[in-house]
C-alpha cells in the first residue's frame, strides 16, 4: 500500500506530466495551428519573429499559455487584409495566459462582433492574465477585456482608441503603461477594481483613469496629460493613495470621486494642471495626506463625515480648501499662497476646523459660511484677510490670527 | 571748441542725475500713485514692503518703480469688488518696474479701454523694462505690453486667462515663468522678439508663440499645453536649446523662410514633435522627438533640410517630408508605430541620405514621391524596409532586407 503523501504526490504530478509544450515555427509553423493543437494546460512557445495572423484561442482551449521565448520579440502582426482584420487576439477561453507577446496594428473589421473591432486583445474568457504583452496601435482599445479577473502585468498600450477597457470584476492593472490614448487610458466598469504602479500618459479627450465600480483602488499611479479627470472613480470605498496626476484640465479635479461613500484618498500629488487637484464627494471618508501644488484650485469636499487631515495646498489658483457639507473634521492641513481662500467652509453644519495653518493666501486665511462651526488652534497670517464669517460659529478658540475675526464678514472675496 | 562741448553735455547729465528725486512710500507719500503724481521725468520711486490696495498708474517718462529684492511689495488690485481694471499701467517710455508683485486684477463693469480689462501690468509705450515683476490672478493677461523694445525679466506670471502678451518689435523675454493659464502662455507679435531662459506650465492653448520675423525662442522649457508647446510664425526664426513637453505640436515653424530648429526636445507631443508648415530654406537639427503620438517631424513646404535628428517610439511615423528639393540627412527614426521615413505623393526631388530607420513598423522608408534620391541608407527591421511608388532619380549604397526600390507599399494604415 502506498503512504497517502505518495498518492498526493503522484495525484499532483499527474497533470503536470500531461501538459505538453508546442512550438512555433518548430512543431507548427503558425500560433494558430499551435492553439487549436493545444489542450488544457498546454504553453505554445514562440520564437522570436513577426507573425501575420490573427490568432484565436477558442472555447475548447482554456488554460493554455502562449508565450514569447524572448520579451518584445514575437510579433503577432494583425494586418493581414489591407481592410483590417478586427482584433489581433482573441482569447474566449477561460484561464489563459500570453506573455511575452507584441500584438500590433489591429483595425476594424466589418462586422456587428466585439471582437471584429480593431482591439488589440479582445477577451471574453474569465482569469485571463497578461504578462509582459505591449499592444500597439490599435483602432479600437489596446485592450478589452469583457470578463472577471484579468490580469494585466507589466504590460505597454501604446496608441489606441481606448488603451484599456475592461467589463467585469476583480480587474488587476499592475507594472503597465498606458500612453497616447484618443479617448480613456483605463476604463473600468466592474467592483474591486486595482490599478497599481502603473502610468497612464496622454489621454487626448478624455479621462486617464475612470472607474466603475466599488471597492476601486488606484494606487502608486502615474497619470499625466488627460483632457478631463486623470483619477475619475464612482463607487464606494474607493481607495486612491499614493498616486502622482499632473497636466489635467478637467473643471472636476485632477481626482475625482463622484459617488458613493467611504472613499480613501491619501498621499497623492497633483501638480501642473489647470484642473483642481481634488475633488471628493463622497461621505464618511477620508482625504488625508495630499500635496496639491499648481492647480487650479486645491481639495474640494462636498460631502458628510470627511476626516480632511494632513494635508498641504500650495500655490493653487483659488481656494486651497473648500468644505461643503456637514459634520467634517479638517485638521493639521496647511494652506499657503494660494489666491483666494485658504480655507472656507462654504455652507453645512458643524463641520470642524482644528489646528489647520494658513498663510500667504490671497483672500481669507479661514473663511466660515457653515453653521455651527468650530474653529479651534488654527493659525492664520499673512492673508489678505485671517479670519473672516458670514454663517454662524459655534466655537472659536485659540486660533491666532492678526486680520479680521470671527464677527468679521468676508468682504473681499472674488467669487 | 570740442572740450567746451563735452563738458556742456557732462553738466547737463550730472544736473539731470542731480535733479532726479527718490520719493520712499509710504515714508515720504502714503500710497504709491501719490509718489507717482508727484515725480518727474527720471525720477525714483522705493516702496517699502506691504500690501497696497490700490491701481497704480504711471504716466511720468524714466520714472522708475522699486521694491525691495525678497520683500514684496504687492500691489492689490481688489480696490473695489467689482473689479477696478488693469493693476499697474504704464503709460510713459523708459520706465523701469522692478520688485513688485500685482495681483488679482479684475475688469471693470463697463468696458472701454485696454485698462478696463482684468491686466495684471498693462504698458502702452516704448522701451519699458519690467523686472522681478509678478502678476497673480489676473481675470484677463497677466501682462499686455503694447510697445516697442519691450524687457521683461525674471518675472512670473501665474493664474489667468492669458500670460504674457506682447504686440511691438524688439521685445525680450527672459528668466521668466508663466503657468496656470487658460488659454496662451506667451505671446508676443513683432519682429527680432527674444524669448530666453523661460518656463511655461499648464497652458489652456499655446505655450510659447511669436508672430514675427526673425524671432529667437531659446533655452526655455515647456509642458503641458493642448496646443502648440514652442512655435514661431515668421521668417529668420530660431527656436533653440529647448524642451517641449505634452504639447500638442513640440516644436512648429510656421510660415516660415530660411527658419531653423536647432537642439529640441519634444516629449509625449499628441500630434508631432517637431512641425514645419509651409516653410522654405528652413533646417531642423541635432532635436530628437519621442513618443509622439502621430509624427516625430513633418517638413511641410520646399528646400528644407532635416538633419541630425531622431524619432523614436512616435504612433506615426518617425519623419515626414512633404514638398519639393527637401532633404533628410543622417537622421535616425526607431520603432515608430507607421513609416520611418515617409515622402508624400506630392514631393519631388527629395534626398534621404546616410539615415538609420530601425524597427519602424510599416515601411523603413516609404517613398511616394518623385524624383527622389536615396544613398547610404541603413534600414532594418521594418514590416518592409523599402517601398516606392515611383523610380528614383538615384538609389545607392542602401542596406536593407526587405522591400527594395520599385516595390509597393504594401500595409500602411
Amino acid at each position: 500500500m502506498r503512504s497517502p503523501i505518495a498518492l498526493a504526490l503522484i495525484l499532483a504530478l499527474a497533470p503536470t506530466v500531461a501538459a505538453k509544450t508546442l512550438k512555433v515555427p518548430k512543431d507548427h509553423a503558425t500560433i494558430q495551428a499551435a492553439v487549436l493543437a493545444a489542450d488544457d494546460g498546454d504553453t505554445v512557445l514562440v520564437k522570436p519573429g513577426e507573425y501575420r495572423e490573427i490568432v484565436v484561442v477558442p472555447f475548447s482551449s482554456p488554460g493554455i499559455t502562449i508565450k514569447g521565448t524572448k520579451k518584445g520579440a514575437v510579433i503577432i502582426d494583425a494586418r493581414v487584409v489591407a481592410g483590417g482584420s478586427g482584433a489581433g487576439v482573441r482569447v474566449f477561453a477561460d484561464g489563459v495566459t500570453l506573455k511575452n507577446l507584441v500584438v500590433r496594428h489591429a483595425l476594424d473589421q466589418a462586422g456587428a462582433f466585439p471582437f471584429n473591432d480593431g482591439h488589440g486583445l479582445y477577451v471574453s474568457g474569465d482569469d485571463v492574465r497578461l504578462d509582459d504583452v505591449q499592444v500597439l496601435h490599435s483602432g479600437d482599445a489596446g485592450i478589452f477585456i469583457d470578463a472577471a479577473r484579468p490580469l494585466v502585468r507589466r504590460c505597454l498600450v501604446r496608441r489606441a482608441l481606448h488603451g484599456i477597457v475592461i467589463q467585469g470584476d476583480d480587474a488587476r492593472i499592475v507594472d503597465t503603461a498606458i500612453e497616447m490614448s484618443e479617448d480613456e487610458g483605463v476604463l473600468i466598469s466592474g467592483d474591486d477594481a486595482i490599478v497599481d504602479r502603473s502610468a497612464i500618459r496622454t489621454s487626448m479627450f478624455a479621462n486617464g483613469i475612470a472607474i466603475t465600480g466599488d471597492r476601486a483602488t488606484v494606487r502608486a499611479t502615474l497619470v499625466e496629460q488627460t483632457d478631463e479627470v486623470g483619477i475619475l472613480v464612482i463607487g464606494d470605498d474607493a481607495q486612491i493613495e499614493e498616486n502622482t496626476v499632473r497636466g489635467s484640465y478637467s473643471d472636476a479635479g485632477s481626482i475625482h470621486v463622484a459617488g458613493g461613500d467611504r472613499a480613501i484618498i491619501r498621499k497623492n500629488v497633483c501638480r501642473d494642471s489647470l484642473a483642481p487637484g481634488i475633488f471628493d464627494e463622497s461621505s464618511d471618508g477620508r482625504v488625508a495626506g495630499n500635496l496639491v501644488r499648481d492647480c487650479g484650485a486645491g481639495i474640494r469636499v462636498v460631502a458628510d463625515d470627511v476626516d480632511i487631515l494632513d494635508n498641504t495646498v500650495i500655490d493653487t489658483g483659488y481656494d486651497a480648501f473648500s468644505i461643503d457639507g456637514h459634520d467634517n473634521f479638517v485638521s493639521g492641513n496647511v494652506a499657503r499662497g494660494n489666491l483666494y481662500d485658504g480655507f472656507e467652509v462654504v455652507g453645512g453644519n458643524n463641520n470642524l476646523l482644528i489646528d489647520n495653518e494658513s498663510f500667504d493666501n490671497h483672500a481669507e486665511g479661514i473663511e466660515n459660511d457653515g453653521n455651527f462651526t468650530e474653529i479651534i488652534g488654527n493659525t492664520a497670517k499673512r492673508n489678505r484677510l485671517d479670519v473672516a464669517n458670514g454663517g454662524g460659529i459655534s466655537t472659536f478658540q485659540n486660533n491666532s490670527f492678526v486680520t479680521g475675526g470671527p464677527f468679521t464678514p468676508p468682504i473681499l472675496d472674488d467669487d | 571748441m570740442k572740450t567746451t562741448t563735452t563738458l556742456l553735455l557732462a553738466s547737463l547729465l550730472l544736473a539731470t542725475a542731480a535733479d532726479a528725486a527718490t520719493r520712499r512710500v509710504p515714508k515720504d507719500h502714503a500710497t504709491i500713485q501719490a509718489a507717482i503724481n508727484a515725480s518727474l521725468p527720471g525720477d525714483r520711486v522705493i516702496v517699502s514692503p506691504g500690501t497696497y490696495d490700490e491701481i497704480v498708474t504711471i504716466n511720468t517718462a524714466r520714472l522708475r518703480l522699486e521694491g525691495k529684492k525678497g520683500k514684496p511689495v504687492v500691489i492689490d488690485a481688489r480696490v473695489v469688488p467689482a473689479g477696478s481694471g488693469a493693476g499697474l499701467r504704464v503709460f510713459a517710455d523708459d520706465v523701469v518696474v522692478e520688485n513688485v508683485t500685482v495681483r488679482h486684477a479684475l475688469a471693470t463693469a463697463v468696458l472701454v479701454t485696454n485698462s478696463d480689462l482684468g491686466i495684471g501690468v498693462l504698458v502702452e509705450a516704448d522701451n519699458v523694462t519690467l523686472k522681478n515683476v509678478t502678476a497673480l490672478n489676473s481675470g484677463h493677461v497677466g501682462f499686455v505690453v503694447i510697445g516697442a523694445r519691450a524687457k521683461i525679466d525674471r518675472c512670473e506670471v501665474r493664474s489667468a486667462s492669458g500670460g504674457i502678451g506682447v504686440v511691438g518689435d524688439d521685445a525680450l523675454v527672459r528668466r521668466t515663468k508663466v503657468r496656470l493659464i487658460k488659454s496662451m502662455g506667451i505671446d508676443v507679435t513683432g519682429d527680432r522678439a527674444r524669448i530666453e531662459k523661460s518656463t511655461v506650465a499648464a497652458t489652456g492653448v499655446h505655450g510659447i508663440t511669436i508672430t514675427g520675423n526673425q524671432a529667437t525662442i531659446r533655452k526655455c522649457a515647456q509642458r503641458f499645453a493642448p496646443g502648440a508647446g514652442l512655435m514661431i510664425d515668421g521668417d529668420d526664426a530660431r527656436i533653440e536649446k529647448s524642451r517641449s513637453r505634452y504639447a500638442q505640436v513640440g516644436a512648429m515653424l510656421d510660415n516660415a523662410t530660411n527658419g531653423r530648429v536647432d537642439r529640441i526636445r519634444a516629449e509625449h507631443s499628441s500630434h508631432s514633435g517637431i512641425y514645419i508648415q509651409s516653410a522654405v530654406g528652413c533646417r531642423i537639427e541635432r532635436s530628437k522627438s519621442t513618443a509622439s503620438m502621430l509624427a516625430g517631424v513633418v517638413m511641410d513646404g520646399n528646400g528644407n533640410t532635416t538633419r541630425k535628428t531622431k524619432a523614436k517610439n512616435g504612433g506615426g511615423d518617425g519623419i515626414v517630408t512633404d514638398g519639393t528639393n527637401n532633404r533628410i540627412e543622417s537622421c535616425s527614426a526607431k520603432r515608430n508605430q507607421e513609416d520611418g521615413i515617409f515622402v508624400t505623393p506630392l514631393s519631388s526631388n527629395t534626398l534621404l541620405s546616410k539615415n538609420v530607420l530601425v524597427g519602424n513598423h510599416a515601411e523603413g522608408i516609404d517613398n511616394r514621391g518623385g524624383s527622389s534620391t536615396a544613398r547610404k541608407n541603413r534600414v532594418s527591421k521594418s514590416r518592409l524596409d523599402i517601398s516606392s511608388a515611383n523610380a528614383w532619380t538615384q538609389f545607392s549604397g542602401n542596406k536593407f532586407k526587405s522591400g527594395g526600390p520599385s516595390t509597393p507599399a504594401e500595409m500602411d494604415d
